[in-house]
């Protein structure tokens, strides 16, 4: 049980999010239209993997060797695939909320296994039942201490989502180094190179193009394309 | 235009998955295969195989020749100390409690042992003698072939498997076989109350 829930499904999982970038790109642009923040294609991820989290199926796909090969393909296809087409254009909120609710799932199952006097599955023992539901809260307090230090250190890398995937911008948090003037992007570059976060590289990039010498004619001047009413990035946010 | 495709496709998925949740789990009933044991058996009793059995005796004699009886089924291994030993104290406080329609020939308590290499006539004998089983009423069986284990556990939905001390951990519960040797329901170990009432609410007209 424990290698089957900590082991092989989560290997599954990854052997589907390492096909995402063998897909030929015109099948993410064609399913973007109906997946706008990747909100679509996490449901489908989360609904998969709520099936292979019942314990019937965990069972059904010992005992029955069709059920063995429907696990084999829908968790890479229907879980992994989807969750690494969608994960980039997964927002802030999103991608908390998910992380959060992995980990209340970790914690949730985890307790349920441990304590649970009964069998859950007719193929496993009470002793890796209760292995894995203490291997479960360990990973879930974990999950939770490295969140909790990438919230707290400011650290939390929100992405840079690919162009065009972002409704306008109303924020400079949300520019993307494609809306940046030349000079801006090259400093964004360097700066996510030194491994700043999206917002530290965008601060950097802004006050490297403030810096910037008297502009040529061939070259216009760095000012950003920042929409009318845009706010500057204040030093009150760098400390972030 | 695309915020609205993909709520369409959200509230589908949506719709579709919840659906197909419900019906994985018998309508959100039952999320383990034990339960879904059960439930299927009482929506649909289970036709059982003609299987070849041998008794505590050395009598030969198959599934079929139990018609005409109601049959209350377990399954043991003699050598268990914990399950099997709960279900013997379970089927020994049946076989008193149900004394009156086994005696009229209306009921049968048979165990099935899961491990025919280990449990010999004699090994069946002695693990009624250790619950007091005194026979007729109460027979233990041992299937006669490796297919004949097979069948019989598939038909009756048990799994076991081999724990680290050399013996078995499997689903325990007590069967109950109608006179046309169909698995109508299936009970928890120590529910022998409630198998008792089902019994004789079934055995009165």
């Amino acid at each position: 049980m424990t290698a089957q829930m900590l082991v092989q499904i989560p290997l599954l999982i990854g052997a589907g999010c390492l096909l995402a970038p063998v897909v030929p790109t015109r099948v993410p642009a064609r399913i973007h239209a109906w997946n706008q923040g990747g909100v679509a294609g996490l449901i489908l991820a989360t609904l998969v993997a709520t099936f292979w989290m019942l314990p019937r199926s965990l069972d059904a796909s010992i005992s029955h060797p069709l059920m063995a090969a429907a696990k084999h393909l829908s968790v890479p296809l229907l879980i992994g695939l989807p969750f690494a087409l969608s994960w980039p254009k997964m927002g802030f909120v999103v991608r908390g909320v998910l992380l959060a609710e992995v980990v209340a799932t970790f914690f949730r199952l985890g307790w349920l296994y441990w304590v649970s006097p009964i069998r859950l599955c007719n193929n496993y023992g009470l002793d890796d039942q209760r292995r894995l539901g203490a291997y479960m809260l360990v990973l879930g307090g974990g999950l939770l201490a490295w969140l909790g230090w990438k919230l707290l250190m400011g650290r939390f890398d929100s992405g840079a989502p690919s162009p065009g995937s972002l409704p306008p911008a109303t924020d400079h948090w949300e520019w993307t180094p494609a809306e940046l003037s030349p000079e801006a992007a090259s400093a964004y570059e360097d700066a996510r190179l030194r491994g700043l976060c999206h917002e530290g590289a965008l601060e950097a990039a802004l006050g490297a193009a403030q810096r910037l010498p008297i502009p040529t004619a061939s070259h216009p001047p760095p000012a950003l394309s920042r929409p009318a009413g845009a706010r500057v990035p204040s030093a009150s946010r760098s400390g972030k | 235009m695309s915020a609205l495709r993909t709520a369409v496709l959200s509230v589908a998925l949506l719709v579709a998955g919840g659906e197909g949740i419900a019906i994985a789990t018998d309508g959100f009933r039952a999320f383990t295969t034990e339960t879904a044991r059960r439930l299927a058996v009482r929506r649909r009793p289970v036709g059982l195989p003609a299987v070849p059995l041998e008794n505590q005796s050395g009598v030969a004699f198959t599934v079929d020749d139990l018609r005409g009886r109601w049959v209350l089924v377990d399954f043991i291994y003699t050598r268990c100390l914990t399950m099997c030993a709960v279900l013997g104290g379970d089927f020994s406080q049946l076989e008193r409690q149900l004394a009156e329609p086994i005696a009229r020939g209306r009921l049968q308590l048979l165990s099935v042992s899961f491990d025919p290499a280990h449990d010999a006539p004699a090994d069946l004998a002695s693990y009624l003698t250790r619950f007091r089983g005194h026979g007729p009423g109460w027979e233990a069986a041992r299937p006669v072939a490796e297919e004949g284990l097979k069948q019989i556990t598939t038909a009756f939905g048990i799994t076991v498997i081999p724990d680290q001390l050399g013996g078995y951990t499997h689903n325990a519960a007590i069967h109950l076989v109608d006179p046309a040797g169909r698995l109508v329901d299936i009970y928890d170990v120590g529910q022998v109350e409630l198998v008792t009432r089902s019994v004789l609410d079934r055995l009165t007209p």
